[in-house]
């Protein structure tokens, strides 16, 4: 017999779980239920019929390979999972492996790419895919019902030669590798890995098979910060010399319970790591790009939202057409551009098409540059079935100027004059931008205010990171320090995104915000920037 | 090959508003389809946060209790 799921996490994703639960657990205080004149004892339930448990899906290939990620083989020191609050929804069953290979086979059962429907997701696993015994056996089977590209993360421990062939075998496949060093002794020393020599030595075995891949950092600040950064730029020179699709570095950070006492400075840290990656845009070929992007744009440009290049992957359409770092793109097949997420947009549908040819529009210096790419003359480590935007690396997603007419549309239906805005202090200075530009609001006066992450606590400032009892914490405390009482404050529902169901990760209902402030409050549809 | 079994464990929850067994089911029920569902009345979205029962139409519960909710009912 299977084991229980967790409730939490399925309620993410499809909190009727939970309602059923909650609606028994009330019945059962009340009635037992019987059978053949005798009490049945309950002490759970059963999904009956699979097949009413669909859900529309984009049908990636990891909503059913994530399951395999139950275990991991290294012990980072910056793992973040050894920082999630115990009230997380993210609670991992301990099952045997043989179970985990028949929920993601029923899963690949009710996989249906062509309908765009799938049973419904959880919020999976978070540790290391390719160790499961079964992972190689259920990347095979999928295969049969998907084209689209696996994309893999992987610490890269078990990538020899043997897994790199098994892999290539099963392309088009993308992996994000973990290396977060190229040195064996630090890479020994930051992620516990023993034999540190493998994921290191697969760098050029992936470009053999062909495979693209990126690679991921995570820059810890162990000892010297000044020693962390020379690491970072041996590890980006030796991504670089093998034909790496871009380097992700992702700025560290933790949470209270990973941590009581400070660490570091993450101020420092940051600044410094993003300095010294932009000196390494200036000699290296390959596309760096820092997460969250949006701190480095905070803190460099002056202007928010462009479509300015940072980098290309090397060998593609972009590259070879000339496409270079710093350019701004003015206009894409002839249509203008304003903003990024425009760009990413427009380059995106012509990366999905047919098309041959694409001409893009930029400014460089003062100069007006139309080259044109030719979308059929490109080699490794650009491919068409894993790349997005013809080669063309940005610094993140950018805002999308039409959250703001969503936002007019939302004020509008409140005939709200006061609004409280919360955003988050990465995404508040591009905001502020777009609604000083925008004629939209007329006399509506709009606060816009940054929830602090009181849940994760730590240096943790994501506003994507904000629960709901952060949100009624902040609203209580700005209610008691402002005469003036917001008629509507409005969110943005990126902190609730991971279903369709406005839940937090903790499971909770943003609706109770509302409840407990006694304001009208108002989700603004936009995707997670993290990006 | 047999389906895949997703089974959900039932708790005994303790935790009531209402010590009146049938006021509680109905409050706990409403707490539950308002997490899921808005109620709408034409095409226009109505918040309720009480109910009335139909035998007793002057008094009102509430549905979402806070904490203080809790220790007040205790201490009738």
């Amino acid at each position: 017999m299977s084991s229980f799921q967790d409730i939490k996490n399925a309620a993410l994703y499809e909190p009727r779980i939970e309602f059923i639960k909650k609606q028994l657990e009330s019945l059962l205080s009340m009635v037992d239920f019987e059978k053949d004149g005798q009490v049945v004892e309950v002490d759970g339930f059963r999904l009956k019929n699979l097949k009413d448990w669909l859900s529309p899906s984009p049908c990636d290939p990891i909503e059913v390979f994530k399951y395999a990620g139950t275990r991991c083989d290294c012990d980072c020191l910056f793992c973040y999972n050894k920082g999630n609050p115990p009230s997380l929804a993210l609670g991992n069953l301990r099952r045997p492996p043989g179970e985990e290979f028949e929920e993601m086979r029923t899963r690949m059962d009710y996989f249906f790419p062509k309908a765009g429907s799938c049973l419904f997701p959880s919020l999976g696993s978070i540790y290391e895919a390719m160790i499961h015994p079964h992972f190689m056996e259920v990347l095979c089977l999928l295969r049969g019902k998907t084209s689209k590209a696996f994309r893999i993360t992987t610490n890269g421990k078990v990538l020899t030669p043997e897994m790199i062939s098994q892999l290539a075998a099963l392309k088009p496949v993308y992996l994000y590798h973990s290396l977060n060093s190229a040195s064996p002794s630090r890479r020994r020393e930051l992620m516990r890995d023993n034999d540190p020599q493998i994921a290191i030595e697969s760098l050029p075995l992936l470009k053999k098979a062909g495979i693209p891949y990126a690679v991921l950092i995570v820059p810890w600040p162990m000892a010297f910060i000044d020693e962390m950064l020379d690491d970072l730029s041996n590890t980006v020179a030796y991504a670089n010399s093998h034909d790496c699709h871009l380097v992700e570095v992702n700025l560290p950070g933790y949470s209270k319970y990973f941590s009581q006492d400070k660490l570091f400075d993450l101020d420092e840290v940051w600044r410094k790591t993003v300095s010294r990656i932009r000196a390494l845009r200036e000699t290296t070929n390959c596309p760096i790009v820092v997460m969250p992007s949006m701190y480095e744009e905070n803190l460099y440009e002056e202007r928010k939202n462009l479509p300015r290049i940072i980098g290309t992957v090397r060998n593609s359409p972009a590259a070879k057409a000339g496409l270079a770092k710093g350019d701004k793109i003015l206009e894409v097949n002839g249509i203008p551009v304003a903003s990024r997420p425009q760009a990413r947009d427009l380059l995106s549908v012509i990366q999905r098409s047919d098309n041959r040819e694409a001409n893009v529009t930029v400014e460089r210096d003062d100069q007006i540059l139309k080259p044109s790419l030719n979308l059929e003359d490109y080699s490794y480590p650009y491919s068409r079935e894993t790349d997005r935007h013809l080669g063309i690396i940005f610094m993140g997603t950018g805002l999308r100027i039409g959250y703001l007419e969503e936002l007019r549309d939302i004020i509008d239906s409140h005939k709200a004059k006061h609004v409280l805005f919360l955003s988050s202090a990465l995404v508040k200075p591009t905001f502020e931008q777009c609604l000083e530009e925008s004629l939209l609001f007329g006399n509506v006066r709009i606060n816009v205010q940054v929830p602090r992450n009181n849940f994760f606590g730590g240096n943790v400032f994501m506003g994507d990171l904000l629960v709901v009892q952060d949100f009624i914490d902040f609203i209580e405390e700005y209610l008691e320090q402002n005469r003036v009482r917001p008629d509507l404050i409005v969110i943005p529902s990126s902190p609730f995104n991971l279903g369709q169901w406005g839940r937090d990760l903790t499971g909770r209902v943003y609706l109770d915000i509302e409840r407990a402030v006694e304001i009208p409050v108002e989700l603004l549809e936009c995707a997670t920037i993290y990006d | 090959m047999a389906e895949y079994v997703f089974r959900y464990k039932l708790d005994n929850n303790k935790e009531r508003l209402y010590q009146d067994s049938l006021l509680e089911m109905i409050r706990a029920q409403l707490e539950n389809i308002l997490n899921i569902a808005i109620p709408v009345e034409g095409q226009r979205e109505v918040k309720i946060d009480g109910f009335k029962l139909l035998r007793d139409r002057q008094r009102v519960y509430k549905i979402f209790p806070q904490e203080q909710d809790f220790l007040e009912e205790r201490s009738l």
